[in-house]
């Protein structure tokens, strides 16, 4: 996790531009659901907005409260190529103003027919022997 | 006709680390002094992503920039990328009109299959170069022969697959010819240079068997010289950087804290000992730098070609 503390007025700024960005839709529906499931303290998330990027298909997936359980319909142009995408979450709390960023090098296998995955936000990153940095750990249940 | 060169540089924002902060600035600066990398040019603009940089570690591209003559330009969003490649005047001269056109465009920064992420996990907003945005910038905005160099990871990869268990078996796993390094070659019509793999800048700054005697240098000399430029040797310094690496625990000896090296960033005078390098992942690709050329011959008026991935 890495944080930064901003003014309130600059939290509200950022989370319009995020909330203006195109928003995934899937191009074909497939019917198709992952769930993704985080693992931050509601309380300390407080009244923050919470935001998947995609940056595979460069779009957002969700901004909103902070869920524990985010449920995101998926289509072919995520499915393609085994599912692998490299997401970032960020969190955005106006008061006290702060932004946090989990983000992980390598891509992962999120997309898939019915997955479901864990997903552990760090608050300490890793490096991996390939000397990439991992900022969350997912867990996929088949 | 006149010869523009551009050099991309992006902010580094991911690794929050003395070792790698400027490892984006330091190949900048010796493409910007020219005899590299680059040919030479009528003009040259360093264009750069400001977020997380300081006063000191920003001075060494206008010290470059003022000793070679080059113009200097701060990118914001992702739309000014695509103002510095259309940022092509012309002018008159002896009745005459002079057009500028570019040459040789580089891209120091982070990247991602399809993406040029110059201000990568930043605070203040997205600085990228996309298929999409790639289609604004002007189709005959290069000279015929000229080049786009990207060190940034992955250019030349479409791919999102990646296993260290089950590694690529071919390059052509990774539909290169869909890659935004071809996208490219193929708006242009010139060669674009681009990696399938992710970008090693770990020699950029220093010769990694070299880290211990940095760290230890710096640990020594940094005791009421918090704020200063601190000389670890004739090759390199560390430039005060409040607030970066400030994590581990200088008691434990664990992390940056531990290691003496928070609060700084490494640089070499000289800017970068060599360019980047491919890195050994994703598994299973050619680590070297591919070159890309265009798939059909360039015809300056055809329409804007957009295109996905």
């Amino acid at each position: 996790m890495r944080c930064k503390e901003l003014s309130t007025p600059g939290i509200e700024q950022r989370i319009a531009e995020y909330a203006s960005k195109a928003r995934y839709m899937p191009t074909r529906g497939l019917g198709s659901t992952v769930n993704l499931r985080f693992d931050l303290d509601p309380a300390w998330a407080g009244d923050g907005t919470f935001i998947v990027i995609s940056n595979r298909i460069n779009q957002t997936l969700y901004v909103g409260p902070y869920a524990p359980e985010i449920a995101v319909n998926i289509g072919p142009e995520l499915t393609s190529q085994d599912g692998y995408d490299n997401l970032e979450f960020r969190l955005l709390r106006p008061t006290p103003g702060l932004h946090c960023i989990w983000a992980s090098d390598p891509g992962f296998p999120f997309w898939g027919n019915a997955r479901s995955l864990d997903i552990s936000l760090m608050v300490e990153r890793s490096i991996d022997g390939n000397g990439l940095i991992h900022g969350y750990h997912v867990q996929a249940h088949p | 006709m006149k010869k523009k060169n551009i050099i991309f540089i992006g902010s580094e924002m991911h690794y929050d680390s003395f070792w790698w902060k400027m490892m984006f600035m330091a190949p900048s600066v010796v493409a910007a002094a020219g005899g590299t990398l680059l040919r030479n040019a009528d003009m040259t603009t360093i264009a750069y992503v400001p977020e997380g940089y300081t006063y000191l570690e920003k001075l060494a591209i206008d010290l470059v920039a003022g000793a070679h003559g080059h113009s200097v330009v701060a990118l914001s969003d992702s739309a000014d990328i695509v103002k510095t490649m259309n940022d092509l005047p012309v002018t008159k001269k002896d009745n005459c009109t002079e057009r500028v056109k570019l040459q040789d465009v580089v891209f120091f920064g982070h990247g991602l299959p399809g993406k040029i992420a110059l201000n990568y996990e930043g605070y203040d907003g997205d600085v990228d170069l996309t298929a999409t945005n790639l289609a604004s910038v002007t189709a005959g905005a290069f000279i015929p022969d000229g080049a786009i160099y990207s060190y940034a990871c992955r250019t030349g990869n479409a791919s999102w697959y990646e296993s260290d268990w089950f590694p690529f078996k071919s390059d052509s796993e990774a539909y290169p010819e869909a890659s935004l390094a071809q996208q490219m070659a193929d708006r242009f019509g010139i060669r674009v240079h681009a990696f399938l793999t992710r970008t090693w800048y770990g020699n950029v700054l220093r010769n990694p068997p070299d880290g211990t005697t940095i760290g230890s240098a710096l640990k020594k000399a940094r005791a009421g010289h918090e704020n200063e430029v601190i000389s670890l040797s004739s090759e390199h310094e560390a430039l005060p950087h409040p607030g970066l690496a400030e994590s581990g625990n200088g008691f434990l000896g664990i992390g940056p804290r531990g290691e003496g090296t928070n609060g700084f960033s490494l640089w070499r005078r000289r800017g970068a000992r060599q360019m980047p390098t491919g890195h050994d992942s994703p598994k299973g690709l050619s680590r070297t730098m591919r070159e890309f050329k265009p798939n059909e011959p360039f015809k300056p008026n055809e329409p804007t070609r957009g295109g996905g991935k």
